[in-house]
């Protein structure tokens, strides 16, 4: 910033340029006077010199003029040869020319004044305009008998005749040399004939060449009130004095003074006047400048020093008193007074100011959002420490590069940031930008989503002061919310795919009934045993997927049981490898917690996991598995609440997953397999959450996939809770059981199914027929040993009313609850509406026989 | 604040430095082009050559008050060859020096031939409207007149003396510029086949014409060729007149001057003069011409200011054809291609830079010139 100009030098420097205005006005006044007061003098002088030239040329030319005159009036009248004789002997009495000639009446020659000029008599003049017309004197011409100008003055001579007397013009031009010129330097005097050629001129060559001097004036303005003209000639100008001669006719007398020399005549004549004055003036204003400087500058120098010597950032009063000191005058010691009280005043007020930006500061920095404020230059003008946590950049590397606020926006959402950013530009108020959130890429690497705010800072005055912004740190609710919304989208596809695989699994539950049933039928037939298998299987396959569906759609209720993870995952690898050129490596912690879980639904999660990863690694590789204790606290995973888990990681070196499909490879129905069903993960996915837990995913294309299960642990050793099971017995010939379900071919196939498994059967369509069979059978004797029931049966009692009534018949009462709509509540948590079991639809005759036996082993 | 003023002050002297680089060119651009006129100005002879300059001067001035060459006003340096060798080679060479692509001269055949080869030397162009030397026709060279050559006033001469059936000629010569005198007198010669004298004078160093007029008339010739200037003719007429001689006068171009009758007076009544001029021109060119030289110049048109004005007006005109004015080779293509018509008739050159314009039979009478027949 530069510096302003000192007011004291100001005012010296106007007091110097009026002074030399003033001078300069001076000398234009002067040297106009100077001018006019030349000019008259030199018009006086021209004139003078005029008269002289007038006087020398009519001396010279009439200088015998009345001798002649006289001497031709008493010259003898008469006889011809007397006045011949007369005049030879009179006239070289009086002049020494020679050159005249005596003319007859009719204008010849009859004497002449030389015997050189013998040629010429009785020459006929009559052809010469100034004879003819008897003109007394001619203009300039030739001479008749020479070869010089010359002026010719005609004389009447008594009886008749006339005189002709030539006067030469050659000595008239070293006479007119003695005419003095003008007084300034280049000054000059010249003759021009009528017809502009140089008559008389200093320089001779002009005359003798006959140069045609007027033809070179460029202009001539005037005359002026001097009677002098303003002559250009030759790119020169001139003042000018020109007056025609009476003498010789058509001559004219020029006097000329170069402008230029006048003004050069002025300024010599003026400048020691000048400089006088000038010498006088710088003289006073050096003295006035000396007391100005003792009674005003310097003063306010010395206050303007301990003025700038004061620390205004630690003013206090004691570093004012001095002040007062500074100047021994009235006004020196009023301004310091004032000041000591504006100081004052800003101290306090600093004072205010410090505290109240202490306690902003401090909110800002506490704050947990990044507060900035870029100036109008687009430097910091200030950056709160939040921005170290949230970008792993420090305030000084924002400080030393500006533009790191751009560089570290995602390049994703750049474009994004810098619209937003052009969108602010044209706001024209301090009102807050609209809010955006977009991804940052932090100095380590990671990306956080951020919440950003703005607004452009203006003055009082209306200045804009830069761009106040503040990002808050919102990658975990971001995720959060991408979460819920997958979880959203789960939802609304599981219902949809539930009660499709509702009705399936009845139709599948028939089928593979029926077909168990005909296969125990047609066991001497191979061939046909062979074709009811394979059908079998493809009902198997049908209900597998069915069971995909159902876990998927939520409906797939995890049946928990205490299980060892660590079996399940060695079955299920070794099972899903088998052919394969891929290995598995496994870790497994000693004391690896037990978990609850749905043996079945880990064991689809595994397998998943376990096949992605072998067709990851076409050409063979090693898949490594391990499962280890976690205890997890409060906020270090984001979605996953504190307590212990079992973490299982499946690692392969294969292909991975490139990072534009890393976010959507849970998503139900993505694929990047030609065959695939695009399921496999999104089940995984879904059975893990219906866990309580959770599956993380990391991949690097190239380098492989790591996808890491987190379970809930029960936190206690799976060895004693496999005793448990262990206990189990099994003992259940001859029991009676009672089949309700509103299909009659499931009812017939189930009875079937029983009387096949060495049970007694008995069937009924709902809940209402069923509580009175077996209402029935206990008043008989002959009681069911257990029941099995539909949930829903449309228009009548469902087994969830049913087992209520039965339950208050007989407490102790079994009652299995089986239903191909896996998604209810009772099927997941049946011991809470009453039931000893559950039996999802479709099912096998081993399950059927297993589950029964189970229940009546646990009445044992 | 300073920054600004500093860049104001730098914008100043910028735009001042190109003001004034312009005026500099644009000086250049404008800067005259030079035209030498070398005549005799000095000295008794060099009276006429007041006319030539006159009339040259006035051509000038028209020009340039017209807008001049293309823009370039055209500046005329006249230069004083004092009728003497030495004079004509230093006039010339300064008019050169000068750069003049053009020197207008000289005053007669005489001066014209002693400056020919330095001028054809340093390649500049000779113009000429006052010499008449068949030494100079039919070269290819830089040599051009508006005058026709001998050659041609001698067929005219020839055809004349024959028509009218003279007999005998006497030529009076003034040897102050005997290559035209001699040239004519061999041209005439050719072209007559009676007898024919000669007296030979010098104006230059003196004349007993008294002694002159005797010699003529003891050949006793049927008529008188004047090859003199006016003076001279003048005086010759009135004393041959006087002595009693009867026979014609035929005198050149040379003597056809308005001072032929102040020194002639009555005896130079009758006086022939064949001529490619014609005593007037009633025609708006001369006119206007005559007007401005009264009015400009205080005198009356004259055959010398005439020729002077016309030489210059084609000068300009070729000059004004070509894009560098002072390119001496274009200057002779123009004059070669062009035709010219100022004041005088119609001008075509021949391929030499010779020209046949009508040449007249005018007659002194009372004082003036009048035109009798055009002889071709």
């Amino acid at each position: 910033m530069s510096q302003p100009p000192s007011i004291i030098k100001k005012i010296k420097l106007i007091i110097w340029l009026l002074g030399i205005a003033s001078l300069a006005i001076l000398f234009l006044v002067t040297s106009y006077f100077a001018i006019h007061i030349l000019k008259r003098q030199t018009s006086l002088e021209m004139e003078r010199l005029f008269n002289s030239c007038t006087n020398l040329i009519e001396n010279y030319l009439y200088r015998d003029d009345l001798l002649i005159k006289y001497l031709l009036k008493v010259a003898p009248a008469g006889e011809l040869e007397v006045l011949k004789e007369y005049l030879k002997k009179q006239l070289p009495k009086i002049t020494s020319n020679k050159k005249y000639a005596l003319l007859s009446k009719e204008n010849r020659i009859i004497l002449v004044g030389d015997k050189r000029f013998r040629d010429y008599l009785d020459l006929d003049l009559s052809g010469f305009e100034y004879i003819k017309r008897h003109k007394r004197i001619s203009r300039v011409h030739q001479s008749i008998f020479v070869k010089s100008p010359v002026v010719t003055f005609l004389y009447e001579v008594p009886g008749g005749y006339s005189l002709i007397f030539e006067r030469d013009l050659e000595p008239l031009r070293h006479l007119l040399s003695k005419v003095t010129s003008p007084s300034i330097k280049g000054s000059m005097v010249f003759i021009l004939s009528n017809h502009g050629t140089v008559v008389y001129h200093p320089q001779k060559e002009l005359v003798e060449r006959r140069e045609n001097l007027r033809s070179t004036f460029e202009s001539i303005n005037g005359p002026d009130q001097y009677g002098l003209y303003m002559l250009k000639m030759a790119g020169d100008r001139y003042w000018c004095f020109r007056r025609l001669l009476d003498v010789p006719k058509g001559w004219e007398f020029y006097a000329i003074t170069p402008w230029k020399n006048a003004l050069i005549y002025i300024w010599k004549n003026l400048w020691p006047v000048l400089g006088v004055i000038f010498a006088i003036f710088v003289f006073t204003l050096f003295i006035a400048d000396k007391i100005f400087d003792k009674l005003i500058t310097r003063p306010i120098d010395r206050l303007s020093e301990v003025l700038s010597s004061l620390d205004l950032n630690g003013i206090h009063k004691s570093s004012l008193l001095n002040i007062k000191e500074l100047s021994d005058s009235l006004e020196m010691r009023n301004i310091s007074t004032s000041i000591d009280r504006m100081l004052n005043a800003i101290y306090k007020s600093q004072e205010d100011l410090l505290k109240k930006e202490e306690i902003l500061r401090t909110v800002i920095e506490y704050a947990t959002d990044w507060a900035y404020w870029i100036d109008e230059n687009g430097q910091f003008k200030y950056n709160s420490h939040r921005c170290y946590e949230i970008t792993g950049y420090t305030q000084e590397e924002f400080k030393k590069k500006p533009a790191l606020l751009l560089d570290i926006v995602h390049p994703d959402d750049k474009e994004l940031f810098k619209k937003h950013l052009d969108n602010m530009k044209i706001q024209r108020t301090h009102e807050p930008h609209e809010n955006m959130e977009f991804r940052i890429v932090r100095k380590d690497g990671e990306v956080r989503w951020v919440s950003h705010s703005c607004s452009k800072v203006y003055d009082g005055d209306g200045n804009f002061l830069g761009v106040r912004g503040s990002n808050l740190d919102v990658t975990d609710q971001k995720l959060a919310t991408l979460e819920l919304s997958k979880v959203e989208k789960l939802k609304s596809l599981g219902v949809l795919a539930g009660g499709i695989a509702h009705d399936f699994n009845n139709l599948l539950t028939a089928i593979l009934g029926n077909i168990s049933l005909s296969k125990l039928k047609a066991q001497d037939d191979l061939d046909l045993f062979k074709r009811l298998d394979a059908a079998e299987k493809a009902a198997y396959r049908a209900q597998a997927l069915t069971q995909q569906l159902l876990t998927f759609a939520k409906g797939g209720a995890p049946i928990k049981k205490v299980i060892s993870l660590k079996k399940i995952i060695l079955e299920t690898a070794e099972f899903s490898l088998k052919g394969s050129n891929v290995a598995c490596k496994f870790d497994f912690a000693k004391d690896l917690w037990s978990v609850k879980v749905d043996p079945g639904q880990i064991s689809q999660v595994i397998q998943n996991m376990v096949i992605n990863a072998d067709q990851a690694m076409p050409d063979g590789g090693i898949i490594t598995i391990k499962a280890y204790n976690l205890p997890l606290e409060q906020g270090v995973h984001q979605f996953l609440p504190e307590g212990n888990y079992v973490v299982i990681t499946i690692e392969d070196k294969g292909s991975g997953i490139s990072p534009e499909d890393l976010p959507r490879i849970f998503d139900p129905f993505f694929t990047t397999k030609k065959m695939g069903s695009g399921l496999g993960l999104a089940v995984c996915f879904s059975i893990v959450r219906k866990h309580g837990g959770f599956i993380d995913v990391e991949s690097k294309k190239n380098y492989g996939t790591k996808f890491t299960i987190y379970l809930p642990a029960l936190g206690e050793d799976i060895e004693k809770t496999e005793t448990k099971e262990a206990k189990i017995s099994s003992s259940t010939k001859g029991k009676r059981v009672l089949v309700m379900d509103d299909e009659e071919n499931i009812r017939e196939l189930l009875r079937e199914s029983l009387i096949y498994l060495g049970y007694e059967a008995d069937v009924a369509k709902d809940g209402k027929e069923a509580l009175k069979k077996y209402k029935d059978a206990r008043e008989k004797g002959k009681p069911f040993d257990a029941v099995i029931m539909d949930i829903t049966v449309p228009g009548g009692m469902g087994g969830k009313e049913a087992v209520k009534f039965i339950l208050k018949e007989d407490p102790n009462a079994k009652v299995i609850v089986s239903t191909g709509y896996s998604k209810d509540e009772v099927i997941k948590n049946f011991q809470e509406f009453g039931f000893c079991a559950a039996l999802p639809k479709p099912y096998k005759l081993e399950e059927l026989s297993s589950i029964l036996i189970s229940v009546f082993s646990n009445q044992n | 604040m300073h920054k600004k003023l500093l860049r104001s002050t730098i914008w100043l002297f910028f735009i001042g430095a190109f003001l004034i680089l312009s005026s500099f060119i644009g000086c250049g651009h404008r800067s005259p082009i030079p035209l030498g006129l070398s005549i005799n100005l000095s000295g008794y002879s060099g009276t006429p050559a007041e006319d030539i300059e006159a009339g040259a001067r006035l051509g000038v001035n028209e020009i340039n008050e017209a807008g001049g060459i293309n823009g370039r006003p055209l500046e005329l340096l006249v230069e004083d060859d004092k009728n003497t060798k030495e004079g004509i080679l230093e006039a010339d060479e300064r008019l050169i020096s000068k750069g003049c692509p053009v020197i207008i001269g000289h005053t007669y055949s005489q001066n014209t031939l002693i400056a020919y080869p330095l001028v054809m030397e340093k390649k500049r162009i000779l113009f000429t409207a006052y010499t008449a030397t068949t030494k100079l026709s039919k070269k290819d060279d830089l040599f051009f007149r508006t005058s026709v050559d001998n050659v041609l006033y001698g067929k005219a001469f020839g055809k004349l003396f024959e028509e009218d059936g003279l007999k005998s000629l006497l030529f009076i010569m003034d040897m102050s510029n005997s290559s035209f005198c001699k040239d004519l007198e061999k041209e005439i010669k050719r072209n007559f086949k009676g007898k024919y004298f000669e007296v030979q004078i010098n104006t230059k160093e003196g004349v007993d014409y008294t002694q002159k007029v005797e010699e003529v008339l003891a050949y006793g010739p049927q008529a008188v060729v004047f090859l003199t200037e006016v003076k001279a003719t003048g005086i010759f007429a009135q004393k041959l007149r006087q002595k009693g001689y009867n026979g014609r006068f035929f005198a050149t171009l040379w003597s056809q001057g308005p001072r032929l009758f102040e020194y002639g007076s009555r005896a130079v009544d009758g006086l022939e003069i064949v001529t490619f001029l014609k005593p007037f021109y009633k025609d708006k060119l001369f006119e206007a011409f005559s007007r401005s030289l009264r009015a400009k110049f205080g005198r009356e048109p004259t055959p010398k200011s005439a020729r002077a004005f016309e030489a210059v007006k084609i000068i300009s005109q070729v000059m004004k054809s070509c894009s560098d004015p002072t390119d001496v080779y274009c200057l002779k293509k123009e004059l070669l291609r062009q035709r010219f018509n100022f004041l005088l008739g119609e001008v075509k050159f021949n391929r030499f830079g010779d020209v046949i314009r009508p040449i007249y039979l005018i007659k002194a009478q009372n004082r003036k010139f009048v035109l009798v027949r055009r002889i071709f």
